[in-house]
């Protein structure tokens, strides 16, 4: 290259070619710009917001119910919401981050850069990861987290076991995530991608009533229970109640991986 | 690093199907170092097809092609990095102003100095005219100015290779000139290998052509050997009172290949003479014509096709073939 001396050059061959550059746009497009804080509003507004209206409607009920069933109530709104209508917006956020950019032809502009197709998907996943985590789990959840303990329970819960309900649910969202992801990768038309995360979240709950096995496999597992009256993963964990099986979280994990794995594969031979 | 190949792009029965659909076919092509390489077609030639293959964005169906001499499947990435491209329609994100654009493309191959990049997206931007617009979000600009900031981000890289994909589509006549000077510039530092429907421009600017037609190679060459025709240098001369002797002295010469006479009407003659060495043909023809006493030269010219002509004859000669 002519003229270039002035510059330091990027080096390196492989999956990692382009992926510094283009993950530090992808998270300036979620924290340099507004839609942070339309995310954080919306994030915020549903899930304490509900969370807050709740607790408070039912402390003015003195009398009726004790400060552990506030709390109770508010761990199981909090697991529903962060773990489940979250997860609608992670579809609705993700469905177009592949497609979307195979369509409009972005992605075969930014390909014909120095920037590899594994870097792309993974700029796409950890990108778009970092925003759903910081403005869908950790906000919120601290935020829930003074709320169930203040005006729920009256004292402050551990945090340390709130905590690990927060990644517990952050494991649901990235499962969505990764689904989406994956669809993207394996279709060129938004309906279709969103269409069907938007099913397999919905039909979850008649997956795991046709086969009652699923309820340690599928994410619903974390933030619902098999059992209508026994608190989900994620509430007993916060409660300090004992704990149903872990297995969904492990397997939540193993799955998005696959997403993953199947998404970097299909994208390495899409045509653009 | 000194680079030993001669031809930047070389390929080899280049061929993609899609769907069953044959878009090119055994495509060899060799595209010189520091050439302007015009590379023409009618729509669905598959001249979008050929760049995308060389960029690694789609994948053959056959043959293969190495570009720096690198293998255009296992090195896509690292000749990506010594490239610039504009595509056909160029797509940029909307929300980034056209510097946020050209700052994001340049960190693609530089990490810095800052300053360094700062500098460079400004000197492009002032070359492509955007520097008034240069903080604007891109999603209002028309397309002419998408096509300028098209062209400024393919060249922020300082790139060995220069891939445009109708670089003067959507360009007004200025914008058109404008492109055709820039290249001309670029030539001792780049190869420029650009595909257009604007002959005029290839003829201008490009020193090899390609023609592509339903995904075949017609031809490929120095632009002065497809203007010249295919049957060689050819001088034409009307004339009034040359004897049949004269002619059978032109057609003696070494240098001749051929001559032929039709009747022009009015006592006039015209010869076609196709030449082997037209420096003897300009020297000794019209000498050899002249030497008759009566005869008297009208018009005397080398036969020189438009590239459009020689485009028109090809592409409706293939076609006529289908």
């Amino acid at each position: 290259m002519a003229g270039n001396s002035a510059f330091v050059i990027r080096q390196g061959r492989g999956w990692q070619r382009g992926l510094a550059n283009f993950l530090t746009a992808e998270l300036a497009g979620w924290f340099g710009t507004r839609t942070w804080l339309t995310h954080l509003l919306i994030w915020v507004g549903m899930i304490d917001g509900i969370l807050l209206v709740t607790l408070v409607t039912m402390q003015r009920d003195v009398g009726a119910v004790t400060d552990l069933e506030v709390a109770t109530t508010g761990a199981m709104i909090y697991s529903i919401f962060s773990g489940y209508f979250a997860a609608i917006g992670v579809v609705i956020i993700m469905q177009d981050a592949i497609v979307g950019e195979k369509l409009s032809g972005t992605a075969a502009w930014v390909l014909s850069k120095p920037l590899s197709r594994a870097a792309f998907v993974l700029t796409k996943l950890f990108g778009n990861m970092a925003g759903i985590l910081v403005m869908m789990i950790l906000i919120p959840g601290l935020i829930a987290y003074v709320i169930i303990s203040l005006v729920g329970l009256g004292e402050w819960l551990p945090f340390l076991p709130f905590l690990a309900a927060m990644a517990c649910l952050g494991v649901a969202l990235i499962f969505a995530q990764t689904f989406t992801l994956m669809l993207g990768t394996l279709f060129n038309n938004r309906g279709a991608v969103i269409g069907l995360g938007l099913a397999f979240l919905f039909g979850q709950q008649f997956l795991v009533q046709m086969a009652p096995v699923l309820w340690k496999v599928l994410p619903v597992g974390i933030f619902l229970n098999a059992e209508p009256d026994a608190p989900s993963l994620t509430a007993a964990l916060i409660l300090g109640q004992p704990l149903p099986s872990l297995q969904p979280v492990w397997w939540g994990i193993g799955l998005s991986v696959l997403f993953v794995v199947v998404g970097l594969w299909r994208f390495e031979k899409t045509e653009l | 690093m000194t680079d030993t190949y001669s031809h930047v792009i070389e390929t080899r029965g280049l061929s993609k199907a899609f769907n069953g659909v044959q878009a090119l076919q055994n495509l060899d092509l060799r595209v010189p170092k520091n050439s302007i390489f015009g590379f023409l077609g009618p729509n669905g030639a598959g001249k979008t097809t050929t760049i995308k293959l060389m960029l690694g964005l789609i994948q053959p169906s056959g043959g293969g092609g190495r570009v720096f001499d690198m293998d255009i499947l296992k090195d896509s990435v690292e000749i990506r990095s010594r490239v610039g491209y504009l595509p056909q329609e160029p797509r940029f994100y909307e929300h980034l102003s056209a510097r946020q654009t050209l700052t994001f493309t340049a960190g693609f191959f530089f990490k810095g100095p800052q300053k360094a990049i700062a500098d460079r997206v400004q000197e492009m931007l002032e070359l492509v005219g955007l520097e008034e617009k240069a903080d604007r979000a891109i999603k209002g600009f028309s397309g002419g100015e998408l096509q300028r900031l098209g062209i400024a981000q393919a060249q922020v890289n300082y790139p060995d290779l220069l891939i445009l994909d109708e670089p003067a589509a959507s360009l007004d006549p200025m914008g058109r000139h404008d492109i055709l000077e820039l290249m001309e510039r670029l030539r001792k530092y780049t190869t420029i290998f650009y595909s257009t429907h604007i002959l005029n421009d290839v003829q201008k600017v490009s020193d090899t052509v390609a023609i592509l037609n339903r995904g075949e190679l017609l031809s490929l060459g120095p632009i002065e050997a497809l203007l010249a025709g295919s049957e060689g240098p050819v001088f034409t001369l009307t004339l009034v009172g040359v004897s049949e002797e004269i002619a059978q002295q032109v057609r003696s010469q070494t240098w001749v290949n051929s001559l032929q006479i039709t009747d022009a009407g009015d006592g006039k003659a015209s010869w076609m003479v196709a030449v082997s060495d037209p420096q003897a043909a300009e020297g000794q023809l019209l000498r050899l014509v002249l030497s008759e006493p009566e005869a008297r030269v009208l018009d005397f010219r080398r036969r020189r096709y438009e590239l459009e002509d020689v485009f028109m004859q090809m592409v409706e000669g293939d076609d006529g073939g289908k």
